[in-house]
């Protein structure tokens, strides 16, 4: 029940890292095609529809792309944690980006940072990983939060 | 000549009250038509049917694959949105050197406005980008809503 809940990386065998990284390498493919649509969507869908995007269909293809991501990292980190997992790195990176170059370049890298450290922290002091990842990315959502505000 | 536009009939209801009436009207290539009434009168809400974005009764017909630039009376990017006005004229696919003729079309000519955040310029720079935006790609039909909005004197001459 707590690994449902945490998530236990110990049980990630050797074919879900095989099948996580096909999967997550096709997603970046994926949101790659259709991040631009969907992003003047999110400025405006009245522009959007003007410029032919069909918009229902890229928010349906980018919600099916988020569930194939919750669903490999659910093992990692568990139920409870993934939606951290998903949101807090982009939420960090957000704070400190001016473009979408640097947003998808400084979320990109504190997910994979605060999973390598959350792992790396988990093997010193024998805690659970995903909470420890969790940790890790509230303490980088938190150092970009400061740098924000004194930047401001 | 041929109409690039044809509207029958249009109706557009929000909780039964009608924003628009049983409206017709055709417009060829090359026309102008000025919508005018006051707030609430359903000209937003006219264009906002003409791209598809409101249900409506009636019917639309546009001329087969053509190219329409729409300004929007107004637009709320998410002050921390992280798009540079540089990528948002990327999302139309132009080189820098055209996006520069389409802003100083607009009277903009200081260029280090592409690197700044769309969701923190005023109305008025918004506004100014959004009808460069839609000129860019030289469409056959401009669709303008309230384009002036938020625009200072002089930039209403331009």
């Amino acid at each position: 029940m707590l690994h449902a809940l945490v998530g236990d990386i110990s049980k990630v065998s050797l074919l879900d890292t095989a099948i996580s990284i096909i999967l997550s390498l096709f997603v970046l493919y994926v949101i790659n095609r259709i991040y631009p649509k969907i992003m003047l969507a999110s400025v405006s869908e009245d522009l959007a529809a003007v410029n032919r995007v069909n918009i229902s269909k890229y928010n349906l293809v980018y919600l099916l792309a988020i569930s194939i991501i919750v669903a490999l990292g659910v093992k990692v980190v568990g139920s409870l944690l993934i939606g951290a997992l998903v949101i807090i790195p982009a939420a960090a990176s957000r704070l400190i980006s001016s473009n979408m170059r640097q947003y998808i370049f400084w979320s990109g890298l504190f997910g994979v940072f605060s999973c390598v450290f959350g792992i790396l922290l988990s093997g010193v002091i024998k805690l659970a990983v995903g909470p420890l990842i969790i940790l890790v990315c509230t303490l980088f959502f938190a150092v970009c939060l400061i740098l924000k505000k004194t930047h401001n | 000549m041929q109409n690039i536009l044809e509207v029958k009939n249009l109706t557009v209801s929000f909780n039964n009250e009608k924003a628009t009436d049983n409206l017709s009207f055709n417009l060829k290539k090359g026309e102008n038509l000025v919508i005018v009434g006051p707030n609430g009168a359903g000209k937003t809400v006219l264009l906002r049917a003409l791209i598809g974005m409101i249900p409506f009764t009636g019917e639309i017909k546009w001329e087969k694959d053509i190219k329409i630039g729409y300004v929007p009376q107004k637009i709320l990017p998410e002050k921390n949105i992280p798009l540079s006005i540089e990528e948002f004229f990327k999302f139309k696919k132009f080189a820098l050197e055209q996006t520069r003729k389409a802003l100083q079309l607009v009277g903009i000519n200081d260029l280090s406005i592409l690197k700044k955040k769309i969701g923190v310029i005023s109305s008025g720079q918004l506004q100014r980008i959004l009808i460069a935006w839609s000129l860019i790609d030289d469409p056959e039909i401009l669709l303008f809503d309230e384009p002036m909005a938020g625009i200072d004197i002089e930039g209403v001459w331009l």
